[in-house]
């Protein structure tokens, strides 16, 4: 068993008292599948085919950085006294960050950007949780490695749609 | 916070006022871009909120936290409406907006009905309240300007 592994395993009993962490993590890893199985998908698929499976794949990355500030935002909102500006901002930004992967048309930049904003998130997530005002532990037990899965399926990706 | 919402209204009013009014300054590609904008900023708001109720739920009470699944499908059917092909079609594209807006309108209810329980609190219940109103407005406004235009 990984360190990882072992981490989330621990993460999600100290927590099982709400029902709410298993379920959230199954959840999670199941939001992992699809830029997994695209990626496998762009490097096995017909030429022809890839760049609809190109764009799904696009398309989910930004949705997932949209989500991932939706969930600072819905934490910030539970904070007791209220959310901070910062904590806000903590929010807002990745939907500004998400908002070109789906306006742009070169997949490179598309791309670059969802690959640069999946770890920044995640450094800031842990960086809040840390500070207190956070997501709880739990979930960023979910999260690290879930952001390894994701950040290697559209890293796999991109050196397809380079080399093509 | 409630700044920081009134500005992610903007877009929504722009677009908004940009199909209704279609001012003659504003170049053709402009005019022609904004209800597609319109569709894929509201089915990134609704992947937005999902997250943000996702997230308020990981640190509610047991009992609200049943209902952390309405979210992620709400935000697939907006992605659906918003990506299919067809946007050539405004009568199609009519209709989009309206299944947008009625994702934007459950998300909000799903909100509502949490602070209903105490999961929320009350006052980020009125914030979403007034901003769902501004979105869904907005939509629906583009999609009544595009029902007229396609002589439905």
């Amino acid at each position: 068993m990984t360190s990882a592994t072992s981490h989330v395993q621990s993460s999600l009993r100290s927590n099982d008292q709400s029902g709410l962490p298993q379920a959230a993590a199954v959840l999670a890893y199941a939001g992992a599948l699809p830029p997994i199985i695209a990626a496998m998908l762009i490097w096995l698929q017909p030429d022809h085919l890839r760049p609809v499976t190109t764009e799904l794949m696009l398309v989910y990355g930004g949705v997932l950085i949209a989500f991932f500030g939706g969930v600072r935002w819905g934490v910030a909102v539970m904070r007791p006294g209220g959310p901070s500006f910062a904590s806000l901002l903590g929010g807002v930004i990745p939907l500004a960050m998400s908002l070109p992967v789906f306006v742009l048309d070169a997949e490179t930049v598309r791309f670059v950007i969802i690959l640069a904003a999946l770890p920044i998130l995640l450094w800031d997530d842990l960086r809040a949780t840390r500070r207190g005002s956070g997501a709880p532990e739990w979930y960023l037990g979910v999260r690290t490695p879930l952001t390894i899965l994701m950040g290697a399926s559209f890293l796999a990706a991109f050196a397809k749609v380079l080399t093509s | 916070m409630t700044i920081l919402g009134l500005l992610g209204l903007i877009p929504f009013f722009a677009c908004a006022g940009v199909v209704a009014f279609a001012p003659p300054i504003l170049p053709a590609a402009i005019t022609s871009y904004a209800p597609a904008t319109a569709l894929i900023y509201g089915a990134v708001i609704a992947a937005y909120l999902a997250g943000a109720h996702a997230g308020a739920m990981f640190t509610a009470p047991a009992s609200e936290n049943r209902r952390f699944l309405l979210g992620q499908v709400l935000l697939l059917v907006a992605f659906f409406a918003a990506l299919a092909p067809g946007a050539a079609d405004e009568a199609a594209m009519a209709i989009r907006h309206i299944v947008v807006a009625g994702v934007l309108l459950a998300l909000w209810a799903q909100d509502r009905a949490a602070v209903g329980g105490g999961a929320l609190p009350a006052w980020y219940g009125r914030l979403r309240t007034m901003l769902t109103a501004g979105a869904v407005g907005s939509l629906l406004v583009i999609s009544a300007s595009l029902f007229f235009r396609s002589g439905f």
